[in-house]
C-alpha cells in the first residue's frame, strides 16, 4: 500500500479532517515504485477506474475506504509508465465519466480530455515545454485547389523563425497537422528543438483532413492529394531543397497507415518516414475483426506485406506497449528493413495518444533529420 | 593592451552589446567575423541593433567562397584537407570511445589499488588526444605546403581588402555559429595575424576558435552521448583556458566521472562553461574578469571561475 495512504488508513477509519489534510497534502495519483494508488472522494454506489490502454483485463474497481467517503485502487504499471484515464461514478444507478477531480494534469484530444497519471520514472520532456528563450517560428494558414479532391484545401504552414526566402529547406508534411499543434505541441516542439539545433530549420506542412478514416485509409486520392497538389503547391510557394531525402511524411494512427501509403505510392518523392502507432492492421488469413472503417487499411496493408518496396531510406516507428496496435507495428518493422530501409522503432510504456506522439518528437525528428548541434555552438 | 572578451550563447539576455560599447565609443565602426553563420553571414541586422555602433562586415565566408570559385586548384585542395579531417576525425573518434569508456569504468572501481590505473587511463586518453592533434596539424601543414606553390594573388588580393576594413577598426567582433567553418575559413585567409592588436569579442564557436583547443561536446543530444572530442587546434589568443559554450544544455552534470575525466584531458588549460550570461576578460593573455563563469573541475563538479 503507497505508505502515505497507509498512515491515513493504519489506526482504522480516518475522519473528515484527517482525509481533508491527507488531500490537501498530496499529489494524486499517489505513485511510487511499486505502483499507482488512484483516489477519489465523494458519495457514490461505486467507482471505477477506467485507463486508455490495452493490457489491463477491464475496469478496475476502486474500493471505499470503510466508514468514509475515500476510494481507493492500486494498480502496478512498470516505470516510467504513462497512463490516461478516467473515472466512471455511479450515482442513483446512472454512470458518469468523469475527470480526476484530484489530478491537474490532464490531457486533451480532439474527442475532449482525460486525466494523465505520470507514472513513478516518467518525466514530461522538457523540450515540450514552452521556452521564453526559444525563437519562435510561424504558422501561416494556406488554401490551394487539390485536383485530386476536386475541391479546395486548407493547410498551416510552420516556417522556422529564422526563415529567409534566401535560404533552402527541408519539407516535412504532416498528417492530422493541427491536432498535432493542438494536442501533441508541435510548434512549441519544433520551435524547441531548432533552437537547440536538434533539427535544422525545416518547412512543415500540416495537413487536416475532413474525413480522415476514408482519406488516410490507403486513398489512392489522397496518396495523390500528397505528392502532386500539396507537393506541388508547398515547391511552388516556399524555398525547399528539391532532393528526395529532404523529404519526409509524418502522421499516426490512420495518419500512418496515410503516411506509409503516400510515399509507398511515390518512393521517388520521399526519402524518409515518420510513423507514430500506425494503424497497420492486416490479415493473414480470412477476416480481420477490426470493423468496417479497416477493411481498406487492412487491403493495403496485406498489398504492402506481400509486395513491400523501399518507399523511404530511413523510416522511425513508434508504438505503445499499451496499444493495441503494438503486434501490428512490430509486424512491419522487419518487413520494412528487408527492403533496405533503415529502420529504427521505438516501444513505450505509453498508448494510443496525442501526448505519447509529442514525447517521441525530439527522438523522431531529430535522427530522421539530424540537426548541427555537434558543430554549431551559436 | 587589447583586450579579448569570451562569452557565451546570446540568448536569452545578449551580452554583446555592452561587451563591444566597454570597448570603443559612440559612432566607433567595429569589425564582424560571422563566417560562423555560413551562407546567412551578412545577417548583421540584429547584432547592429543590439551592438549600437556602425559595423563593418569582413565577409570572411563571402570572402572564401569566391575565392574558391576562381581557384580551383585552391578548392580542391581545400575539399581534399576537409576530406582527410573529416576522415581523421571519424578514426580518432572510434578509439576514442574505447578509451573513454575503459577509463570511466576504472574510476568507478573502489579499490585502493586503482589510483595507479585511473591515472594510466587519463594518460591513455590524452596520448590519443595529443596524436590526433598532431594528425590534424600534420594535414593543415601539408595543405599550406601543397598550395605554397600556387598562385597567391587571389588570395592575397582578399587579404588586403580585410586588411584594408580593419585599419580603421579597433574592436572586431566574432559571432556564434559552425565552428568548423568559422576556423577554416580563417585560415584560409590567415585572418590569425590579423587580429594581434585588436580588441576581439567573441561568443560560443567564435569563443571557441580563439582558444588553444577547440572541443566539440554533447552529451544530452537526441540521439544520446558522445564524448568530447579534440577537434582542432584554435588560434590561441586566448593560453590556458578551453571553451565550452553553453554548457547548461550541452554538459552532463550529473556524471561527475565524467566531467571530471573531461577536466583531466583538458588539463593543464581550464574547460570553462560558457552559458548566458558569462563573461571572461583577458588583457595580455592573462584572465582580468570572470563574470557567471564555471570551470570544470577534477572532482567532476563546476566551481566558479576567478581571474587571476
Amino acid at each position: 500500500m503507497n505508505p502515505a495512504l497507509k498512515a491515513l488508513i493504519g489506526d482504522g477509519a480516518p475522519d473528515a479532517a484527517a482525509i481533508d489534510a491527507f488531500i490537501d497534502r498530496n499529489r494524486f495519483p499517489l505513485v511510487d515504485r511499486h505502483g499507482v494508488t488512484f483516489v477519489f472522494r465523494g458519495e457514490a454506489e461505486s467507482v471505477l477506474l477506467r485507463c486508455f490502454m490495452s493490457g489491463l483485463p477491464g475496469p478496475q474497481p476502486l474500493t471505499r475506504v470503510a466508514d468514509t467517503d475515500l476510494w481507493v485502487v492500486t494498480v502496478e504499471f512498470p516505470e516510467a509508465s504513462r497512463i490516461e484515464y478516467k473515472f466512471e461514478v455511479s450515482r442513483d444507478g446512472h454512470g458518469e465519466m468523469i475527470l480526476d477531480p484530484l489530478n491537474v494534469v490532464q490531457a486533451r484530444d480532439p474527442f475532449g480530455a482525460n486525466s494523465v497519471c505520470q507514472g513513478y520514472g516518467y518525466t514530461r520532456p522538457i523540450w515540450t515545454l514552452d521556452d521564453s528563450t526559444a525563437r519562435e517560428g510561424k504558422l501561416r494558414r494556406h488554401r490551394f485547389h487539390s485536383d485530386a479532391f476536386g475541391e479546395q484545401r486548407e493547410i498551416l504552414v510552420y516556417l522556422p523563425a529564422t526563415f529567409r526566402r534566401n535560404r533552402r529547406y527541408p519539407l516535412l508534411i504532416c498528417h492530422d497537422g493541427a491536432d498535432y499543434v493542438r494536442y501533441a505541441a508541435l510548434k512549441t516542439v519544433l520551435d524547441n528543438l531548432i533552437t537547440d539545433l536538434d533539427i535544422p530549420p525545416l518547412v512543415v506542412a500540416l495537413t487536416q483532413s475532413p474525413d480522415r478514416l476514408v482519406e488516410y485509409a490507403g486513398n489512392d486520392a489522397h496518396a495523390r492529394f500528397i505528392s502532386e497538389d500539396l507537393l506541388g503547391y508547398m515547391t511552388a510557394s516556399y524555398p525547399l531543397i528539391d532532393e528526395r531525402r529532404s523529404r519526409a511524411v509524418m502522421g499516426a494512427s490512420f495518419g500512418g497507415v496515410a503516411s506509409l501509403h503516400a510515399s509507398w505510392s511515390a518512393p521517388e518523392l520521399f526519402g524518409k518516414l515518420l510513423l507514430q502507432s500506425g494503424s497497420f492492421a492486416f490479415s493473414d488469413f480470412g477476416p480481420h475483426s477490426r470493423g468496417e472503417v479497416f477493411d481498406p487499411v487492412v487491403d493495403f496493408v496485406n498489398r504492402f506485406r506481400a509486395s513491400p518496396r523501399q518507399c523511404a531510406d530511413r523510416v522511425y516507428m513508434s508504438c505503445g506497449v499499451y496499444e493495441s496496435l503494438i503486434y501490428e507495428n512490430r509486424s512491419l518493422v522487419p518487413r520494412l528493413q528487408a527492403d533496405d530501409m533503415e529502420v529504427r522503432f521505438e516501444e513505450v510504456r505509453d498508448a494510443h495518444n496525442w501526448e505519447n506522439w509529442r514525447d517521441r518528437l525530439r527522438s523522431a525528428l531529430s535522427w530522421l533529420f539530424p540537426g548541427p548541434n555537434w558543430v554549431v555552438y551559436d | 593592451m587589447t583586450q579579448v572578451v569570451l562569452l557565451g550563447p546570446q540568448r536569452p539576455e545578449p551580452t554583446v552589446g555592452d561587451a563591444v560599447r566597454a570597448l570603443t565609443s559612440d559612432g566607433e565602426t567595429v569589425g564582424v567575423i560571422s563566417a560562423g553563420w555560413q551562407e546567412a553571414e551578412n545577417d548583421l541586422d540584429d547584432l547592429s541593433e543590439i551592438i549600437n555602433r556602425p559595423l563593418a562586415d569582413l565577409l570572411v565566408y563571402a570572402r572564401c567562397e569566391s575565392l574558391l570559385e576562381r581557384s580551383p586548384e585552391l578548392a580542391r585542395a581545400h575539399h581534399e584537407r576537409q576530406a582527410t579531417l573529416q576522415s581523421l576525425q571519424r578514426l580518432y573518434r572510434r578509439r576514442l570511445q574505447h578509451l573513454i569508456n575503459a577509463a570511466v569504468d576504472i574510476f568507478e572501481v573502489d579499490d585502493t589499488l586503482v589510483p595507479l590505473d585511473q591515472r594510466h587511463a587519463i594518460t591513455q586518453v590524452r596520448a590519443l588526444d595529443r596524436h590526433h592533434l598532431q594528425r590534424v596539424r600534420a594535414a593543415h601543414a601539408a595543405f599550406i605546403e601543397e598550395t605554397s606553390a600556387f598562385d597567391s594573388a587571389p588570395r592575397d588580393a582578399l587579404r588586403a581588402q580585410i586588411e584594408q576594413i580593419l585599419a580603421d577598426v579597433s574592436t572586431v567582433v566574432i559571432t556564434g555559429g559552425n565552428v568548423g567553418a568559422l576556423m577554416s575559413r580563417m585560415r584560409l585567409l590567415g585572418l590569425g595575424d590579423l587580429l594581434a592588436d585588436k580588441h576581439i569579442v567573441a561568443w560560443s564557436a567564435g569563443a571557441m576558435a580563439l582558444c588553444e583547443r577547440v572541443v566539440l561536446y554533447h552529451d544530452l543530444a537526441p540521439q544520446g552521448r558522445r564524448d568530447a572530442e579534440l577537434f582542432d587546434e584554435g588560434f590561441g589568443v586566448v593560453p590556458g583556458v578551453v571553451a565550452l559554450p553553453n554548457a547548461r544544455r550541452r554538459l552532463d552534470e550529473t556524471q561527475p566521472t565524467r566531467v571530471g575525466l573531461m577536466a583531466r584531458r583538458l588539463a593543464p588549460r581550464r574547460a570553462i562553461a560558457l552559458d548566458n550570461p558569462t563573461q571572461l576578460t583577458l588583457a595580455g593573455g592573462v584572465l582580468r574578469g570572470a563574470v557567471n563563469a564555471r570551470q570544470l573541475t577534477r572532482s567532476g563538479t563546476l566551481k566558479a571561475v576567478r581571474a587571476r
